[in-house]
């Protein structure tokens, strides 16, 4: 500090607008906090320990600011891409509410905070785990493969498949069958949602020079994929279903919304360019749409299926193959 | 003191942003008491015991 300086110096060096608490909350992703938020629930809830009411929200609550503090991580690194495509310009950083520094400094301080307190109030393997999720989306994705490879998507998708299997092992203090199947189903879910979105992002990807599949193999490729995604997922989407935590209403879930899941993606894998630009990609913005549904409505059913259990309503003879 | 010297502008421009930060680290407090309180409330598992620990040499 310069031995002129004062109190008034320090105040008339300040920027004219100061982030709101708001801008930092907006930092943190919240669409995305409100998926992790829930698919951790349904991880925990479902579990076959039961937690107490305060740690489950306390434990939760951790993973929530583990995945927001990932979030501000990756708008720390990506404000530059941020800046040039549409669907980020907003952003807190590059519309200039919150500095770069500071976005380094929430994430850092709130990474370490949510995995100490989740060490604390649950235990240390799932407070592993949530380390290990902030590292890969903030470390392995972000900064590694989004940039290198146009199959950044399906091995960064496994950041977000993570949450269930956390709440799931701040229950039982482990992995099992029933939250490998709850993480694969996200983590095969992920390519085809976002590779529909970027069909009709194209340009955006393609001005901040993001190696998105489309951008890098075209969309003839692009098609390929989702629809070969989706066909592998009906089985990753039906197998939980057999397990201690699926039952007859997950499963019937599961085969109609994988249905229409894959009939969605066999109309996309049938279209082209010409026939998209022509009805403005009204298909896959349909398919996107839809997809945020079909995870939403499958995690829905698990968490039914365990509300039935409790009540012993549960189908008996069910069976139980996994 | 009232009235000793008029607030900078920065101050009524951080006071929103300032109580919401107050707001958050008080309900963190209260997540704390309350987690405690849960905890210290369930019987000690059997793996923090020593060895040789049992109830009755306690009551003794």
């Amino acid at each position: 500090m310069g031995e002129n300086m004062t109190d008034t110096t320090y105040i008339a060096d300040t920027p004219e607008y100061d982030a709101q608490f708001g801008d930092y909350v907006d930092l943190m992703k919240p669409r995305v906090m409100r998926l992790v938020i829930f698919t951790a629930a349904v991880g925990l809830f479902t579990a076959p320990v039961a937690v107490h009411p305060v740690i489950a929200f306390a434990t939760i609550l951790c993973i929530a600011i583990g995945a927001g503090a990932s979030g501000a991580l990756n708008m720390w690194w990506d404000a530059d891409i941020d800046a040039v495509m549409k669907r980020t310009a907003n952003r807190p950083i590059p519309s200039g509410r919150v500095k770069r520094s500071e976005a380094l400094a929430i994430g850092v301080t709130l990474s370490f905070m949510a995995v100490m307190m989740l060490g604390l109030f649950g235990n240390l393997f799932a407070a592993g785990l949530l380390a290990f999720t902030i590292f890969f989306y903030a470390v392995v994705y972000s900064m590694w493969l989004k940039r290198s490879t146009p199959h950044n998507i399906v091995i960064g998708g496994a950041a977000g498949a993570f949450p269930p299997m956390i709440g799931w092992a701040v229950a039982t203090g482990g992995i099992s069958i029933e939250s490998i199947l709850m993480f694969a189903l996200i983590f095969i879910w992920t390519p085809p949602h976002f590779w529909a979105l970027a069909l009709y992002r194209n340009e955006d990807y393609k001005a901040a020079g993001i190696p998105m599949l489309p951008v890098t193999r075209g969309t003839r490729v692009t098609r390929r994929h989702i629809l070969a995604y989706s066909v592998l997922l009906v089985p990753v989407a039906i197998a939980p279903a057999f397990t201690q935590i699926g039952g007859p209403l997950y499963f019937a879930v599961a085969v109609a919304f994988n249905a229409v899941f894959l009939f969605g993606a066999f109309r996309l894998w049938r279209r082209n360019d010409d026939i998209a630009d022509a009805d403005t990609y009204r298909a896959e913005k349909r398919f996107f749409m839809f997809s945020i549904l079909y995870l939403f409505v499958h995690f829905v059913a698990l968490l039914l299926e365990a509300a039935l259990r409790a009540f012993d309503l549960g189908f008996a003879n069910w069976p139980v193959w996994f | 003191m009232p009235g000793f010297h008029k607030d900078h502008e920065l101050h009524t421009r951080r006071k929103g942003r300032n109580a919401s930060l107050g707001i958050a680290l008080a309900l963190f407090v209260g997540l704390i008491f309350a987690v405690s309180i849960v905890k210290l409330s369930k019987p000690q598992s059997e793996d923090i015991k020593a060895p040789n620990f049992s109830l009755d040499a306690v009551s003794e």
